[in-house]
């Protein structure tokens, strides 16, 4: 994948690979105590200052990796406590599914407004005369900011016509379309949970993989080892290519089976569902004199028009997301059974926290370290088959623009305006020009990860390798 | 002049292990390198725990790297000029 952060999403793959051999093997408790020791004997570079920082964050790691947020274990906790208290959980994920492990964080210490060279000490100084805070100077010929006046306002770098003032941002700050990191007075980045939209484009931006998010490997693997009650994977429609070309649907099929779950159902059939009841739902609120429908399938779509445009909340729609549809579908015929979605998104973790029927979430990501763990090589399984029951419409909800191809065929003759936000820059526009009315469209399909969801953060492939796959599978 | 052949595993442990990332350096070569390539992907290639793995020229190279990649790629191709 083009945006892999390949060092440290190879140290996390190799962690999320160990938690679940350990606990496959029973043996996590005993021997996680060691583990930090041992991946820091074999991985030959350092990242940090000395082993013990390295260990220090290898353990934050871990304990995010098995789920645990830092209130969840006491102090002092050692790996094996957590591993026990991750253990005895149900695999529900939580609410906020992304932590900033601040022992991790470089503190990149830099300003945010920087005088370079380009500045020759003009006639005109428009940056002295701009700054509200008269922290703009000429020292040596140039302009000076004394930062302990600056309040980042930037109205110096916007007023310089020779821009010889320029924004620098830290990496995690500028991928965070709602803002949502902050910054402690020690320079720690902080995700604020209230502005945050679970999109997760913070996590590969981080150069030291300082965020990371919540996963149910340990529980999710647990249950598949016990099998004590059914284990039922619900596969979201961007699994095509996702563990590479040789990698058939149906041999997915076979290595889930393999690895313990009991039931695999792809969630491309509710998601056919999804777009009827979307459609009806339309089509009743235009009857109403309500003109605008928002999809709600996509998490952080929602989350961002909850958080950022709470007066359009009432037009996201009711209908629930294929994920929720299917799991109902399943617990409805077995309540005993263990829902676990594997899919491509981070967000779909917090969605699913709130959502009785939805026991666990997997990235396609934690999935495959599963199979990595459990030796099993989806490239050598046989079959020409598809993963379970789907259609094209259904399928091809995993790239932008399928949920409204779908809500059309089923609107049939019914001409409604209809407009596709395509990442969260666009579903910010999008949201901005429907708050002031001026959005010429009955419905919206909101999409915060560029491509839609063959774009999300739990992918394995580049989206253009999956697009291609994904549009022979869906005519298949 | 004989072709460079590269066989890249696409076993489940060597894609996860960044195989994919891998084939994506090919695109950053030269052409008068790619021209000389034969790229092909093999269901396994037995060395599943140092992946990711990639055959060329008939040996099986371990824990590959983008860079080591090129370096390896770029010598051959050396090589075959002279």
């Amino acid at each position: 994948m083009s945006r892999r952060n390949s060092e440290t999403t190879g140290i996390k793959r190799q962690l999320y690979t160990a938690l679940a051999d350990m606990t496959w093997r029973g043996q996590l408790a005993a021997e996680i105590n060691d583990y930090p020791d041992t991946l820091t004997a074999e991985l030959s570079t350092r990242y940090r200052c000395c082993e013990y920082k390295e260990k220090a964050v290898l353990t934050h790691r871990l304990r995010v990796a098995m789920g645990l947020a830092p209130e969840d274990v006491p102090r002092h906790a050692t790996l094996a406590d957590m591993a026990k208290i991750a253990l005895s959980r149900t695999p529900k994920p939580k609410q906020c599914g992304l932590e900033m492990m601040a022992v991790a964080c470089d503190r990149c210490p830099f300003e945010k407004y920087i005088v370079t060279d380009v500045c020759r000490n003009c006639i005109a100084h428009h940056c002295r005369v701009t700054c509200p805070k008269d922290a703009i100077t000429i020292v040596n010929h140039r302009a000076y900011i004394d930062r302990s006046r600056c309040v980042e306002c930037g109205l110096c770098e916007r007023s310089c016509p020779f821009r010889a003032i320029i924004q620098v941002t830290r990496p995690c700050e500028q991928a965070c379309v709602p803002k949502a990191i902050v910054r402690d007075g020690n320079n720690v980045a902080r995700i604020d949970c209230e502005k945050c939209v679970g999109c997760a484009a913070c996590i590969p931006a981080c150069p030291f993989g300082s965020v990371a998010d919540y996963t149910s490997i340990v529980q999710v693997v647990s249950a598949l080892k016990e099998g004590r009650s059914p284990v039922v994977a619900l596969v979201a429609p961007s699994f095509v290519g996702q563990f590479g070309t040789k990698a058939s649907p149906s041999a997915l099929r076979l290595a889930l089976l393999e690895i313990g779950f009991t039931h695999v159902h792809e969630v491309a059939q509710a998601a056919r569902q999804v777009a009827e009841d979307e459609a009806a739902e339309i089509k009743h609120r235009m009857s109403e004199g309500k003109p605008l429908t928002l999809s709600s399938c996509c998490p952080s779509f929602v989350a961002t028009v909850k958080t950022q445009f709470p007066q359009l909340e009432e037009c996201i729609s009711t209908t629930p997301s294929p994920m929720a549809h299917q799991a109902t579908q399943v617990k409805a015929a077995n309540p005993a059974a263990i829902t676990v979605f594997i899919g491509p998104c981070v967000a779909k973790k917090s969605e699913a926290s709130l959502l009785p029927d939805v026991d666990a979430v997997l990235t396609f990501e934690e999935v495959g370290c599963i199979f990595v763990a459990r030796g099993i090589n989806i490239a050598t399984l046989s079959g020409n088959g598809t993963l379970g029951e789907g259609d094209t419409l259904g399928r091809g909800f995993a790239k932008a623009g399928g949920l409204t191809k779908a809500v059309k065929a089923a609107l049939g003759e019914a001409e409604i305006a209809t407009h596709l936000a395509n990442g969260l820059d666009e579903v910010l526009q999008t949201l901005t020009k429907a708050k002031k009315g001026e959005l010429n469209a009955n419905f919206v399909e909101g999409m915060a990860c560029s491509g839609g969801c063959i774009g999300g953060h739990g992918t394995l492939v580049n989206r253009q390798v999956t697009e291609k796959l994904l549009d022979r599978y869906c005519e298949a | 002049m004989n072709k460079i052949t590269l066989q890249f595993c696409g076993g489940t442990a060597c894609h996860m292990k960044g195989a994919p990332e891998l084939m994506a350096v090919l695109e950053l070569l030269p052409e008068q390198i790619t021209s000389q390539l034969h790229v092909s992907l093999t269901h396994c290639l037995e060395n599943c725990g140092a992946g990711p793995n990639v055959r060329i020229g008939g040996v099986v190279h371990s824990r590959v790297t983008p860079e080591s990649l090129i370096a390896i790629i770029k010598n051959l191709a050396a090589g075959q000029v002279k």
